[in-house]
């Protein structure tokens, strides 16, 4: 049996890959919706923004440069702390989308200018795109795919980080929602606010008052580390005793560690008309029954649009905390 | 007893309807709504040269949605199901066994494994073939593995065949969901898992188009240059030799073929599985089991079965997305009960 | 006339050695049967000469050519080899069946042509399933599903049809039916190859027979020389004893060699 041909067909095909795979790597654009959201990943590329002058340039959280041609008429917000950066810093008429929990009056704190103006929800690309927008703002969260298919089309996407640490990173991300929606003089103002409204929850503070022991609570987790809320916490002279207490970031805690940690103040979050019933449940809880906070009947529960918020309107919640611990 | 089949040209005149009202009925159904005369003036002004047709009164966003997310979209699913198809029925040849395919006989893991390794090592960021490449090769390796274990010259029983299928799914399926664990962001994990083993085809766009058309054409035709040996394999091994096929060799380039195909198509879809026990066999019943015929119905089948299977993922329930392989479960999951019940109950049973 | 000789060949297979220096000559126009125990080596050897195993050692000749030295085309084309297994999983006709017998006389893309279907008709009608063309080959029992794989490999037109255990799993008016095909089919002038263990039927119907014991040529020649009580009791182990049919062939009965 003549042996020549024994492996011939399967090199030709796999020649044939090769071929079809060079010429499509070369001729083919790269796509980043290959890309994935790494864990751990800094996801923080430095914002990165331009000269005033039109058109402008920033450097979004996936190192991408967009570019605005002209102050954004029709904005999308695909991600619900950023529908609060917009409607704060953006005339309402022009914000064209909105994501889903800005309809939801628990949490969301621009539902009156929803209801007045009603955006459309921004899900899937084939709504967002028929409303012609000029500028997105999604969160470093979302999908690569959808990001990559908008790029495609030309729109400017701006994947804003939404991982927020520091009361100093929300104010720079309301200068940034002023940058690319061209709104610079009302972004300005609403730091000037934001800024305002934090010295005087602070002032309210008598010292030398001893650091009161505070614990953030939502659900069997807590707030250590490289939080918003334990930023928030520090600025109003108060202790962390989740991350006093060694944890990082937002992450689930036990009923041992509570009882260790002994704090004199718990603020936790209800839905609306709930709080009653959350603040009983904290007390029913044996754990933190044990806490001085308790003890005390220092226990803070306030409504999720105010205990949530990562955008401007953390403004709330700083001053209740202030409000209920200093008086 | 003689089965009645239907003449290929009868077969042919009914499908090339189908196809084509399955394209633009996918292409004409979507979350907005787009008239039809709008989808044809812009398919044509993209496809005609310049100037030839009037665009003033198409807006931008018709366009971009006709042309960016509703277009690609269906030629990808129409590229997977013939991919998945075709990669059936060479799998049926090789395993000589009707019910062999992708996602049954883990190659569809091995594929997810390669494209998840791509994926995870920062590899598809760089290069974009990467992922349809690594996917190809993880299905190659996953076929001869399975082979390996479950065939002992040249026969395959059907228990040891679906049982190394199960493990190494199992198998190759957590390592990859381990990779995604280990490495993706901790909010997207279960969405990753979820696109690879379930299939989807949101957010497609031409780069996905592009990855997958030439390796499925490629495949395509290397199955129907093959349909010879496909059809003496499928008469045992020995019968093949002594007809004149070079049986090493064939098996080396069939499972080639098939591991291009289930590459390729899980590369851009995730995992589908049922494709390709559906249409080959439905399209066997139709026009009998010569493979010179079976494989290029069963791709032109397959292109409108999952076109319209991704319309149905799209339409049954909006504005959620049922994802496809929940589809095609649903379709073949009874069919496979069936045609495993009816082997239990044939006299020349396994 | 053709010949289809194995001169000296050694198989090893996963590691075994198979067959041991086997020579045997196989000429047109007669049934030649291959017999022995189980695990001798007949169906080894059969294949072999069919050229679907390589062997080791020695070399298998067609026409003063080796097998190996001839495209797999060639050797298709002369020689046709009927396996055991007739287990067929999809519903290909009957006619789909026997015409891939004509392959090895077609180019991968040719077109069937006028010899290629007369020679398909001649092969069916010669195994009596003309009848049969149509039905799935799925749907037959064993016995049709057999003569089917015999006709394909009647349609190719070999010199040589080698046949492996072709009565295994038939019953007996099927078994007898397939024996008589073997026999027309050499006084035509086909060379027939048969490895069996029925020893009765290599009795009937063969005129030259080798007996293989642990892979080595026991005994080879005519059917008288090879097929008697001396032989089969060394070969077999077993006592045979020869009785006469009606018609005066020889049949054997077997008694365990202490009784």
């Amino acid at each position: 049996m003549v042996k020549g041909a024994r492996v011939a067909p399967a090199i030709l095909l796999a020649a044939l890959v090769a071929t079809i795979s060079a010429a499509v790597e070369h001729f083919v654009p790269p796509d980043s919706g290959l890309r994935i959201n790494r864990s751990g990943r800094s996801a923080g590329a430095v914002i990165r923004t331009g000269s005033a002058v039109y058109p402008r340039k920033a450097v979004d959280s996936d190192a991408f440069e967009v570019r605005m041609a002209r102050p954004a008429r029709r904005i999308v917000s695909q991600y619900w702390a950023i529908d609060e950066y917009v409607y704060s810093v953006a005339p309402p008429e022009r914000v064209v989308a909105v994501s889903e929990s800005a309809y939801l009056p628990n949490i969301s704190n621009v539902f009156r200018q929803v209801q007045q103006y009603r955006p459309a929800i921004a899900t899937d690309p084939e709504r967002v795109l028929r409303l012609d927008p000029d500028l997105l703002m999604v969160s470093s969260t979302s999908r690569q795919d959808f990001c990559a298919l908008v790029r495609s089309a030309d729109v400017p996407i701006y994947r804003v980080n939404t991982t927020f640490t520091t009361l100093a990173q929300v104010a720079e991300t309301i200068r940034l929602t002023g940058y690319l929606t061209g709104q610079d003089e009302a972004a300005q103002a609403e730091i000037a606010r934001f800024w305002q409204s934090i010295e005087s929850a602070k002032a309210r503070r008598k010292s030398p008052a001893k650091p009161p022991r505070i614990l953030g609570f939502s659900g069997h987790s807590s707030y250590g580390t490289d939080t918003l809320f334990d930023d928030i916490v520090r600025t109003l002279g108060g202790i962390n005793v989740g991350a006093a207490g060694g944890l990082k970031g937002y992450d689930s805690i036990n009923s041992e560690q509570i009882v260790r940690w002994n704090p004199e103040w718990i603020v936790a979050g209800a839905n609306h008309g709930k709080v009653r019933e959350v603040m009983t449940a904290l007390l029913a809880d044996p754990a933190i029954a044990t806490t001085q906070a308790a003890h005390d009947g220092h226990i803070l529960v306030v409504q999720f649009n105010v205990f949530l918020p990562t955008s401007p309107f953390t403004t709330l919640l700083v001053r209740a905390i202030a409000e209920a611990i200093y008086g | 007893m003689g089965r009645s089949r239907l003449r290929v040209p009868v077969f042919y005149a009914v499908l090339t309807p189908v196809l084509i009202l399955s394209f633009l009925s996918a292409t004409g159904i979507g979350s907005t709504s787009v008239g039809w005369p709008t989808i044809l003036r812009v398919a044509a002004s993209k496809l005609l040269p310049v100037g030839w047709i009037q665009m003033n009164d198409i807006t931008r966003a018709d366009t971009v949605i006709v042309w960016l997310i509703r277009v690609p979209r269906v030629l990808v699913a129409a590229f997977v199901g013939m991919g998945l198809a075709v990669a059936g029925a060479v799998m049926q040849a090789l395993f000589r066994n009707p019910l062999a395919e992708p996602a049954l006989v883990g190659t569809g893991s091995g594929a997810v494994l390669g494209a998840v390794i791509a994926f995870v090592t920062g590899w598809s960021a760089r290069s974009v073939i990467s992922v349809p490449l690594a996917a190809i090769t993880g299905a190659l390796l996953a076929l001869v593995v399975v082979y390996a274990i479950s065939t002992r010259g040249g026969v395959t029983p059907l228990g040891t065949l679906l049982l190394a299928g199960i493990a190494t799914t199992s198998l190759l399926g957590s390592a990859s969901s381990l990779l995604l664990s280990l490495n993706v962001a901790n909010w997207q994990i279960a969405q990753e898992i979820v696109f690879w083993t379930m299939g989807g085809l949101d957010a497609r766009s031409w780069t996905h188009v592009w990855l997958c058309a030439p390796f499925v054409m490629l495949g395509t035709v290397a199955a129907f240059v093959q349909s010879r040996d496909l059809d003496l394999l499928q008469q045992g091994e020995e019968s093949a030799a002594s007809l004149g096929v070079d049986v090493e060799t064939s098996k080396r380039t069939l499972a080639l073929t098939a591991a291009i195909l289930t590459g390729a198509c899980v590369a851009v879809a995730g995992m589908v599985g049922f494709v390709g026990l559906i249409v080959p066999h439905a399209v066997r019943l139709l026009v009998g089991p010569s493979n010179r015929v079976l494989i290029p119905a069963s791709g032109l089948t397959g292109a409108a079965f999952l076109v319209l299977c991704d319309l149905a993922a799209r339409t049954v329930h909006p504005p959620v997305e049922i994802r496809l392989g929940v589809i095609t479960a649903l379709l073949g999951g009874p069919l496979f009960i069936a045609l495993l019940l009816r082997r239990f109950r044939e006299v020349n049973t396994v | 006339m053709s010949v289809l000789e194995a001169r000296g060949i050694s198989v090893v297979r996963g590691g075994r050695r198979i067959l041991h220096d086997v020579g045997l000559r196989i000429e047109s126009g007669a049934v030649t049967a291959l017999a022995g125990p189980n695990g001798s080596g007949k169906s080894t050897l059969l294949r072999a000469l069919a050229g679907i195993w390589t062997v080791s050692e020695g070399s298998v000749v067609l026409d003063e050519v080796p097998l190996q030295a001839r495209s797999r085309r060639d050797v298709a084309s002369r020689i046709a080899f009927v396996a055991q297994d007739i287990r067929i999983d999809f519903a290909f006709t009957v006619a789909e069946i026997v015409a891939m017998g004509r392959y090895p006389h077609r180019g991968r893309f040719d077109r069937e042509a006028a010899a290629d279907r007369q020679a398909v008709d001649e092969a069916m009608e010669w195994c009596g399933i003309a009848s049969l063309r149509g039905r799935c080959a799925n749907t037959l029992s064993g016995g049709e599903r057999q003569r089917v794989v015999i006709a394909r490999g009647l349609a190719v037109q070999p010199d040589f049809i080698l046949l492996d255990e072709p009565t295994a799993n038939l019953d007996i008016e099927h078994a007898i039916r397939i024996l008589d095909l073997c026999a027309a089919l050499a006084r035509a002038g086909k060379s027939i190859v048969v490895a069996t263990h029925d020893l009765n039927a290599v009795a009937r119907y063969t005129s030259r027979a080798a007996l293989i014991d642990s892979g080595r040529i026991a005994y080879c020649g005519t059917r008288a020389e090879v097929v008697n009580s001396q032989t089969l009791e060394k070969v077999f182990q077993v006592r045979a004893e020869r009785l006469l049919s009606a018609d005066g062939s020889p049949v054997y009965m077997f008694h365990r060699k202490d009784t």
